[in-house]
């Protein structure tokens, strides 16, 4: 019964109360942003062990500065806020070390904040992705499932589908580039639209 | 298919060897195309791997919700301790909804029993101390001095009265700066020249040979863009070196006295008492620089320890 009535309650007021003491009251603001936020995030972090290190430490930070919360912008844009300039602070740090190979993929990778401080080519492009699968073959969003939500490595992919591992590799580029060419292209008409 | 399309889709299946991602961050360097191929095919990857993601909201509901201060507000727990917790065994998920009150009982008390254990393994099993639940460190200020937080990007002055630095704070000189800042453990730092910028960023991940060195460690980690650092440092814990990381070079501090100045395109050591470890960020080398002697990280000069004549 609860749990129904907190769903009700706007971002804003669980904010003011979570300020007040009632710190329980955080878990629901967390369920309600956090596959918002893990799509802005995965824009800029390939490793799903480190996404969830963010993730969980944007909504930490979130917390910490709770007070500090503009309010008149919502809670979601000062939440992704945190974790974005969390981001950048990882990019001023890679800036630093960028000459060891990891460090500088990781750098080339964040330097996408760059040109996109408020995140908000991530969230448009997850949202054009999302009609871009649906004109793909069944048989090609069947592969990103495996290959992405079952996190199978390509190797075992291949012995599952009899295939190699050249070939589906070639494969996968194909995917992801049309997928790319087409989100490309919902954003551009979105923007002119 | 081209040598970067076979590192990059290697690279994203998690299959790249250390000698490809060498290669990979080369051909990167070299040309931007090839820059922009990676970030574009990452995107997508990224995008899918987050749509197809199963998600599983009590996993993050619990596993942030142990990690929260008393309060809003409050100064963050030391990424020492976070990095504990992490290591504890997380919230079991139930398949069965249960009702809010039941499941916020059980959160409650499974909270409570991680921070008991957590405070109980840091004080049985690494150098703990309740003062670093305070904060990271305070400074002391005189001149001009800003603080800057990554997290907010909030700029302030600081005081003249001491003041508590978080994690992801950095500390900026202008004119006429200077900054002492203290940690618990009783290691100073002094801040001085204007543009001398420091970070206080404990943060640390698991990716790359030099971050899976530092994922061993639980010690304090600093950034130092530019300017001069002097640095009094107590005993750090064996398992628990301070770092000190500048644009080309890291360096691993047991119990020393030391001075480090960062330009344009070099890092200079001077150690005063004990011995520092100086790591060249290009490749990985380290040397041992004693008392008395020097080290420089410049791309020309030898890398070696040496005494000024």
């Amino acid at each position: 019964m609860e749990s129904t009535t907190l769903t009700e309650v706007p971002d804003l007021e669980l904010v003011a109360r979570v300020c007040k003491g009632e710190q329980a009251l955080y878990a629901e603001l967390i369920r309600r942003h956090h596959s918002r936020l893990r799509t802005v995030l995965s824009f800029y972090i390939h490793s799903q062990e480190e996404l969830e290190e963010f993730l969980q430490a944007s909504f930490v930070q979130a917390y910490i500065h709770l007070e500090s919360c503009s309010l008149s912008s919502g809670f979601f844009p000062w939440l992704k806020g945190i974790a974005l300039n969390t981001l950048k602070m990882e990019l001023r740090r890679l800036h630093a070390t960028r000459k060891k190979a990891g460090d500088y993929v990781r750098y080339v990778r964040l330097q996408r904040l760059e040109n996109d401080p408020d995140g908000a080519q991530a969230e448009a492009r997850a949202a054009a992705l999302r009609g871009c699968l649906e004109k793909l073959p069944d048989e090609d969003r069947a592969l990103l499932k495996s290959k992405y939500g079952d996190n199978l490595p390509v190797k075992t992919l291949a012995q599952t589908l009899h295939s190699t591992e050249g070939a589906l590799k070639v494969r996968l580029l194909r995917i992801r580039n049309l997928l790319r060419a087409c989100i490309y292209k919902h954003v551009a008409l979105a923007e002119d639209a | 298919m081209e040598r970067i399309d076979q590192l990059v889709e290697d690279y994203l299946d998690g299959s790249l060897s250390e000698s490809e991602l060498r290669d990979l961050a080369d051909l990167m360097r070299d040309t931007p195309s090839h820059r922009s191929r990676f970030v574009g095919q990452a995107e997508v990857a990224g995008l899918l791997a987050t749509l197809f993601h199963a998600e599983d909201a009590d996993a993050i509901v619990a596993r942030t919700m142990v990690s929260l201060p008393a309060k809003p507000g409050v100064a963050a727990v030391d990424t020492t301790t976070q990095e504990i917790m992490a290591t504890l065994p997380r919230a079991p998920q139930s398949n069965v909804e249960a009702p809010a009150s039941r499941w916020r009982w059980k959160l409650w008390t499974l909270a409570a029993a991680t921070v008991v254990l957590a405070v109980g393994l840091a004080i049985k099993f690494i150098d703990f101390h309740p003062g670093q639940l305070a904060g990271v460190a305070t400074l002391r200020a005189s001149g001009d001095v800003r603080i800057v937080s990554a997290l907010t990007g909030e700029q302030r002055s600081a005081r003249s009265a001491e003041e508590t630095l978080q994690s992801l704070d950095g500390v900026e000189l202008g004119a006429n700066g200077h900054a002492t800042i203290s940690f618990w453990d009783q290691t100073t730092l002094e801040l001085t020249g204007s543009g001398t910028k420091l970070w206080m960023s404990n943060r640390q991940n698991s990716t790359g040979e030099r971050e899976l060195a530092r994922t061993a460690n639980l010690g304090k980690h600093l950034v130092l863009e530019s300017g001069v650092l002097t640095v009094v440092a107590a005993k750090q814990p064996a398992n628990a070196p301070m770092v000190v990381i500048t644009p080309h070079a890291d360096a691993e501090v047991v119990g020393t006295k030391f001075v480090l100045t960062v330009t344009g395109d070099s890092t200079r050591l001077d150690v005063t008492e004990g011995i520092v470890k100086l790591t060249r960020a290009s490749d990985s080398t380290s040397i041992e620089v004693d008392a008395g002697e020097s080290g420089v990280v410049d791309g020309h000069t030898r890398f070696k320890s040496f005494k000024e004549p």
